[in-house]
Order: structure tokens, then sequence, then C-alpha cells
């Protein structure tokens, strides 16, 4: 299928997928920058649950979603619960996101292997063979560790417009982060919670259970 | 001797010329096609359309290997293909992530020019309670997916968000075939022509081995395919050279053997190739001055020219014989009128040759017209001192006279017209006549299926059949684009219509643009905004935040603004420049040919077209005017032989061999159930020509030696059908027509002379009272 629309850095279950690879990690406060992001690295499947909720001008309330979210080496997906159920599928090569109830199936090829437009750092903080040097050429990186929670912030060198100003990614100290929050130039907010449900061969069973539900595409 | 010196040196000079100045082209087009009537010219054009030679389809296949790994790989040969300066572009669907991009920014100012292609209908849905409320929810759920961010910056120049859905419908036309996991192919547009066979066959090397290296890194386990115009060009190009040589080769090497077989003399092989040489340089510059190239169907064909003009060198040697000097140059003399009306004849039938239509054979025509007339004029001119120079005697060795014996008698003559008359009657019926030039093209079997495989894995479009729209200008084919469009929206709904690739909303026409725009102003007021306002609402939106719905803008989509955006690469296969304008195409998927048929009937400038249909009724128009131009052949040679005979019953006995050969060939060909086509009717003509040659010389028997005309004609008919046989050695098919039809037709002629035309004595000629 033709890809339908590109998605960028507020590519927000994506991030929501970054973010949940990063909560096995223990955190401890000698970690630094670098040996935390050299664990991130997917290496088995991991199922979380999470909670989203979009604070946008152009929506009269903060909307709110549910659902899991599942991590292998293979493929990344994302399978909101409620409001409705949607399905976001990343492999190396493409991107589907499934919208049963809006009858949208919407398939995007990818240029690189997972290199989801505008999640490029953090997919290969992911799935790539490489440091966060290359992130460090384009975002601001800051991390710190304060009442026993650790927080991970990025904020882009260079706005062309629309896309993310600042990502905040923090956790409990000793855990993965717990919370996610993106936010906008035109002042849009979008939050994220996160918890571990299973990892392993329990949350690869998982996985694909839930591929196989999936739609024929 | 100074004359046959003077050849010598100026054979040198046109050797040098034919070397330096000779273009072999090879594209199939040219020989088949001409650029004279409308679809052949298409077709012509279409074959040699720039962006479309210039491509190739690859696919990498993978079995296997997992998807990570296999995309990495094909990814990375991506790349390093095209960091190649030869390559204009890689890509595996119409549009890159960036392009969508640029795309959807682009369209969205023009969205309401280009809504629909029923604009009143879609207006009133759009602004219906319905319409609303569907557009109201299409927003809510595009904020709340993937990229709310791209929503955000379309809503300024579109505020109900038309573009996404425009978008999603345009793009489902490009929608490709289940995903293969063992394959993955891809696009590779080239920036060399894609006809330039060296450079194209030089980039295939190059790209064979940017794959090699990068395979060798993963221990070999991908293979590479690739299919395309180029592939195909450069394997007919290769294919055409090996027939070149081969046939070049088998037929000089058979002849040789042949004249050394009957003269035993190397100084007599010498002085008949070196004039043969001769002949051929002067046809293939000569063709060369015409055209501006010679194609190698041509110079395939034209091998055959070896095989007539080798007649009126050998008969004229067999004639000179043992003589010398002055009686030599008497000797060619003497012979020179029946060489003249022998010449003529088959000039006649290479005429009517290029009366057929076929392009190709117009060139093979003036190849071999221009060959014979040169081999006259040095039969009569220079022969007789290079024999001279060469000191050649010659005596042929075979002497098959018994013949004039055993086939001479009027009952034998009877018998034979009786034979040949009951298998004319018996296979006559059964001639099937094939008009399939696919059967003609270069068999490139493996190519083709390799083809198929690939071009599967990469489009649900069918090559070879859509729909052709012209007009007088831009605007009128956009129009009429339009209105093809609206009907095969309906066939697919009928499930008569897989999939095409369409112009709008890509391009529209002013017209369309303006009536779309027309209806969206016509219906905007305070009570649809009103209305607007309200469903945002409803649906969880914060109407206020929302930009204000306004009239369509008054300038117009023009199509080289389109042009200028990623969605030219599409449409650069669907817009041809043409002679007359332009020529738009659209692609189709699969279908039924009939639905479509009745459908486009009804719409002026639109047609449908089956690139196999349109080259079957080419071929079927080829051969039509071939069986007509074989009978004014035959009966122009009549008119001929009538004139210098001043009798049309002795023209008749000279065109009996001829004639009786042609029925034989016939009635044989329709007894072996073989398909006959255009190529089998050129080998008749042929034939005729060269049989009435052996008519008139044995007639005519200018020596007064009956023995050493009937000798001369042996040597003649042998190696003219040796000749020709060398074609059935070529693996284009289209030769193999030739040689069965000229080679046997040629003997048959031969064997006939003294069966059908008697034996009046040894020193008589039949026609004593032409001089």
């Amino acid at each position: 299928m033709l890809l339908q629309y590109r998605m960028k850095l507020a590519s927000l279950p994506l991030l929501l997928a970054a973010v949940a690879a990063l909560l096995p990690l223990q955190a401890t406060a000698q970690d630094t920058l670098g040996s935390v992001l050299e664990r991130i690295r997917v290496q088995e499947a991991r199922h979380f649950s999470y909670r989203e909720t979009r604070y946008l001008q152009l929506l009269s309330a903060p909307w709110q979603a549910t659902g899991d979210m599942y991590t292998s080496r293979q493929q990344m997906v994302i399978a909101q619960q409620s409001p409705t159920r949607v399905m976001t599928v990343i492999s190396a090569g493409r991107m589907l996101h499934i919208d049963a109830a809006q009858n949208m199936h919407r398939s995007l090829k990818l240029e690189q292997p997972f290199a989801v437009p505008g999640m490029e750092p953090f997919m290969q903080l992911l799935y790539g063979t490489t440091g966060h040097s290359e992130l460090e050429q384009d975002y601001v990186i800051s991390f710190d560790t304060a009442e026993q929670r650790w927080i991970l912030q990025l904020a882009p060198r260079q706005y062309t417009g629309q896309e993310i100003i600042r990502m905040q990614i923090s956790g409990a100290t000793g855990h993965g982060p717990d919370r996610l929050v993106l936010e906008t130039a035109d002042g849009d907010r979008t939050e994220w919670q996160l918890s571990l449900v299973s990892q392993g061969m329990a949350a690869g069973r998982e996985l694909q259970q839930t591929l196989d539900r999936l739609p024929a595409h | 001797m100074t004359r046959a010196w003077a050849f010598l040196l100026v054979t040198a000079g046109l050797a040098a010329a034919a070397i330096q100045l000779t273009t072999i082209r090879t594209d199939i087009g040219d020989f088949f096609f001409s650029s004279g009537s409308a679809d052949p010219g298409f077709l012509a054009g279409q074959l040699q359309s720039d962006e479309l030679a210039r491509r190739y389809l690859i696919s990498i296949a993978h079995p296997g290997i997992d998807s990570p790994t296999a995309m990495e790989f094909v990814t990375a040969l991506q790349q390093a293909l095209a960091e190649s300066n030869q390559v204009r572009r890689v890509w595996t669907e119409p549009f890159s992530q960036t392009d969508i991009l640029q795309l959807l920014h682009f369209y969205a100012p023009h969205q309401l020019h280009l809504l629909s292609l029923q604009p009143d209908s879609e207006v009133s849905r759009l602004l219906g309670p319905a319409g609303m409320a569907s557009q109201a929810e299409t927003i809510r759920a595009a904020l709340l997916g993937p990229d709310p961010s791209l929503v955000k910056s379309l809503l300024t120049d579109d505020p109900m968000l038309l573009t996404l859905a425009w978008f999603t419908r345009a793009g489902q036309a490009y929608s490709r075939p289940d995903a293969d996991p063992a394959h993955s192919a891809f696009f590779l547009e080239t920036q060399l022509a894609g006809l330039d066979i060296v450079a194209q066959q030089d980039f295939q090397q190059a790209m064979a081995e940017i794959f090699g290296a990068l395979n060798s890194r993963y221990d070999g386990r991908f293979t590479l395919e690739y299919t395309g115009v180029p592939v195909f060009a450069v394997n007919i190009h290769a294919q055409v050279r090996r027939d070149i040589t081969r046939i070049s080769t088998l037929s000089i090497g058979l002849v040789i053997l042949l004249s050394w077989l009957v003269f035993r003399s190397f100084r007599a092989l010498l002085c008949i190739s070196i004039m043969l040489f001769t002949t051929a340089c002067i046809a293939a510059l000569l063709t060369q001055w015409v055209y501006g190239y010679l194609h190698g169907l041509t110079l395939a064909l034209g091998t055959t020219l070896i095989g007539i003009c080798i007649d009126y060198f050998i008969h004229s040697m067999v004639h000179a014989g043992a003589s010398t000097g002055a009686d030599r140059v008497q000797a060619i003399r003497r012979i020179w009128p029946v060489l003249l009306v022998g010449g003529a004849t088959t000039l006649i039938g290479y005429t009517a040759l290029s009366f057929s239509g076929f392009p190709g054979l117009k060139q093979v025509a003036l190849f071999t017209g221009s060959g014979i007339v040169a081999a006259l004029l040095i039969t009569r001119y220079i022969l007789p001192e290079l024999m001279g120079l060469f000191r050649i005697q010659v005596q042929p060795r075979i002497n098959l006279s018994w013949l004039l014996a055993a086939g001479a008698g009027t009952r034998s003559r009877y018998l034979v017209i009786a034979i040949i008359t009951g298998c004319l009657l018996a296979g006559g019926t059964r001639i099937h006549w094939g008009d399939d030039l696919s059967g003609l093209a270069p068999s490139l079997q493996q190519l083709a299926d390799t083809d198929r495989l690939i071009r599967a894995r990469l489009s649900s479009i069918e090559p070879g059949r859509f729909i052709l729209v012209t007009g007088e200008s831009m605007e009128a084919v956009l129009q009429t684009a339009e209105n093809v469009q609206r009907q095969l929206s309906r066939l697919q709904q009928q499930g008569k219509l897989d999939a095409y690739y369409p112009l709008f909303p890509w391009v529209a026409s002013r017209q369309l643009q303006a009536r779309n725009a027309q209806a969206w102003n016509d219906a905007m007021n305070p009570a649809v905004q009103e209305r607007w306002t309200k469903t945002l609402t409803d649906h969880g939106l914060s109407a206020a935040a929302f930009p204000a719905l306004t009239t369509a803008p008054e300038s117009l989509l023009k199509p080289e603004q389109a042009m200028a955006t990623p969605v030219a690469a599409l449409l650069a296969t669907q817009l041809l420049p043409d002679t007359a304008g332009t020529t738009a195409v659209i692609w189709l998927g699969k279908h039924q040919p009939q639905a479509l048929l009745d459908t486009l009937r009804a719409i002026p400038g639109a047609r449908y077209f089956s690139q196999k249909d349109n080259i079957r009724q080419l071929s079927r128009n080829y051969r039509k005017k071939a069986q007509t131009m074989l009978v004014w052949g035959i009966l122009v040679i009549l008119a001929l032989l009538s004139v210098r005979y001043r009798s049309a019953v002795d023209a008749l006995r000279a065109l009996t061999p001829a004639a009786l050969s042609i029925m034989l060939l016939l009635g044989l060909w329709g007894l072996s159930g073989a398909p006959m086509g255009m190529l089998h009717l050129i080998g008749l003509l042929l034939t005729a020509a060269v049989c009435v040659d052996y008519g008139v010389f044995f007639l005519e028997n200018r020596s007064g030696n009956r023995v050493r005309t009937f000798q001369a004609i042996t040597v003649s008919a042998i190696t003219t059908a040796a000749a020709f046989a060398s074609l059935g050695a070529a693996e284009y098919p289209a030769l193999h027509a030739l040689a069965w039809t000229v080679a046997p037709g040629v003997l048959a002629g031969f064997l006939l002379c003294p069966v059908m035309l008697g034996h009046t004595g040894n020193g008589e000629s039949t026609f004593n009272h032409i001089k």
C-alpha cells in the first residue's frame, strides 16, 4: 500500500514505544547518560500497558487513551484499546496504522530500517548499532537525578514550525521510565504513563497473539 | 588491368568508409514500426519513451533471510546504486516520505479546485450534515493519530482537511500486489539513454559488481534479477550480433566451400569474395547515407544478398570459362542482356517488398537493391579484367546436365504440373495465416519470464494495454481524460476493471477546476459556516481554534506546476509529447477489454489500446499488403518479360518454374500445418524473383551452349539456396521464415527449369529473335 502521510517527531504512540523500551532499565545514582543509553537497545520482547493524555488546542477537552505496547527485535506494536481500537505496527521496512472504526489502513514505507520519520534518533537507540553521539548533533540532551527520580530531556537544536520543542522522559530511581511529556511550539502537550506487564518469552507470546488478531493487510 | 587495380583500391577505400561511417542499430521498434500512422507511430514512441526506456525493475531474492537483514541489504544496495553518477533515481513506491509531505502541502491550497469529477454532487455531500460529520470525525481521528503536527499545518490552507482523504484516494491507484517476503523489488532510472547499448551494457556490469561486492559481505545469500527496456535492448543487440556473425560466417563459409567444390580454384574464390565484399560495402554505405543508420536485421537479411549477387558473378565466370582477354569481355557482353533482365526482375521483387509497408523491409529493399545494381555493374565492367588480373580460367566441376535429358518430355511435364497442382489443392486450403508478430520477435523467453515475475512484484498494472487520449491542446486532453475516468470509476464499481493510473486529481482541466470552485462558492454562506462550527463542537473539537471556511481561491492549478513536484515522475509516463500535441496514457490493471471498448466508443479522442492486438493488426495489414505485392510483383515481372520477348506466352514460359515453385511451397506449407506470415510471403516473392532469373537464363541461353548455361544456373542455385538456408541457423525466428521458404523454393525452381522449359538442343536459344 502507498503510504498515506508522514510521521514527525510528534508520532506519539511511537515515542511511547521508544520510552517503554527503556522501562526495564534499572537506573541507579551511578548511572551516566552513556551507560543508561547503552542498555536501551531492544534485546528481548517486552509488553507494557500505557495511558496517554493529549492536551491540544483544537480539542475542546483533553483526550485520553489506554492500551498495550510490545517491543521485540523484529517489530514494535502499539495496540490502543480505548476509546477505540487502533493498531500501529512498525517493522524494519514499514509502518502500518490501522483504525478499523475509521476504516483507516495506512502504510508507510520506511526509507531506512526502523527509521520512522521524526523518530529516527529514538529508533536508532532502540534498534540501531551506534550510540547516542549522533543524537547530540541534533538535540540538546540533559540528564539529571533528583528526589528519587531521574529525568532525561531532549530539545531540538533547530525549529522549523510545528515539531516538538521539548521531550522529557523520567522514572523512579532504580527503575525504568514511567512518564513521558511532549510539548510543541504552539503549546500543545501530550503525556504518557507506562508500566511493564511482562518480558521475555511471555511477552513474545502475547505479541504474537496480538499480531494474529491483526486484520489481513 | 588498370581498371582491376583501380577497383581493388576503391574496394579498400569503401571497406574503410563502411567500417568508419556505418552505425548499426538493433532497436526492434525501428524495424517493425514506422512513425507514419498514428498508432504505430505512438507505439514506436512508446517503445522508445525516454522515461520508460531508462528504467530498470530490480528484484532481490532473499528466501529465509530475516526482514531486518534483508531490509538492511536492500537499503545499502539502493544507496550504493543511487550514488552512481549514471543513476538518476532509485525508488520503491511512487513517493518517498519527503515527497508525500511536499505533495500534501502543495495540493492543500488547491483542494477546492480538485474536489471531484462530479463537483455538484460532491459539494452537496460534503456540506450536508452527514458529510460535515464525516469530515469532523476525520479531523479528530487525524489529530489523535500518529501525526497531529502535520494535521495542524494542513488545516491552515485546508480547513476541512480534505487533502488527507483526497491523497489517500489518489494513492490507492498505485497499490502494489501483496508483498512477497522472499523478494524485495525496486525501480532504478538511469541518466543514460535506454537504447544506448554500450553505456547500458557497462552500467549493467557495474550494477552487478556493486551487488556482488555487497553480497559478498552477506555470504552471497542474496540473488539479483533485473528487467526493463535496457535489458531487452542489450540482449537483443547481443542476439542480433550473434546472428550476424553466425549467418555471415555460415553463408560465406558455405558459398566458399561450394565455390571450391565447383571451381577448385582459390583465385576464383578470392575474386568472388572481393566482388561480394565490394557489393556489400556499397549497399551498406548507400543505406547508411539514406537512413542515417543500418539496422542489424537489414544486415542479417542482407547477407542473402550474397546468395543473389553471387549468381551474376558465377554465371558470368562460368560463361567466360576458359576464355582470355577480349574473348572474356565478349562472353560477358553476350550474356549481359540476360543478366540485366534477371537483375531487373529481382529488383522488381525487392521494390515490391518496400511497398509492403513494413518499415524494416524498405531498408532491406534499398540495401539489397543497391547491392544488385552494384553487382551487375561490377560483373559487366570489372569482372573480365579481374579474371585477367587473377589469371582465372575456370571450368565447373559440377555437371548436372543429365537432368536436361532426364527431365525433358511432355509426359514428365504434365506429371509435375499435376503433382504440384494436387499438392496446392490439398494444402492450399489448409494454409494458416498467422499474424502474431511476437513470434517474429527475438526469442528471449527467459528474459520475458523474468520480466513477468518482477513486474508482478512491483505493479498491478498490465503492461501493453492502456487508454490513449489525444487532443489539440493539454486542456482538451485533460477534459477527455476526465470523461474517461468517470467511466472507469463506473467500470471499477461494476467489477470490470481492477485498477488504473489516473491523471485526475494530480492534474485537472481548467474547466473542471472552475466547476469545482463554482459549486463550492455557490454553496458557501454564513449558514454553512455556522453548521460547520456546530459540527466541530459536536465532535469534541474546539471550533474557535479552527480557521474559517472560505471561498475557493481564484488561481487554478496549472499542469506545469504539478510537473514541478514529485508527481512529475508519475505523469512523465502518462503525459507524452506527441507530434500532434499531447497524448495522455491511462494505464490499466486487469480488465474486461470489451467493456472498455464499449465504454470508450462514446468518448471522442479516447481509444482503448492493446499493444498486442495493435501489433497483430499491424502484422495483418503488412501481410495483406505483402500478398498484394506478391501478385503485383509477379505481374510486373510478367509485363517486363512480355515486353522483352514480345510475347506473353513466352513470358509465361519463363515464369513457369517460379510459379510452380511457389505453388509447391504454398501447398507444402499448408500440408505442414505451420502458420504462414508476412515474412513467408516475402520469401515467396524473393523466390519468384530469383527463379525467374533461372527461367530467363535457361530460355535465352545467350552463350549458345545449353549445358554450360545449365551448369551456371546449377552453381548459382546451389549457392543461393545455401546462403538462404544459412538464415535457418539464426536465433531470430523471423529469419527462419525466409530460410525455409527461399532455400527450397530456389532449388525447386532450378530443378523445374529443365522439366518445364524443355530442351531445344545444345546450341540453341529459345528466343533467337531477341538480341
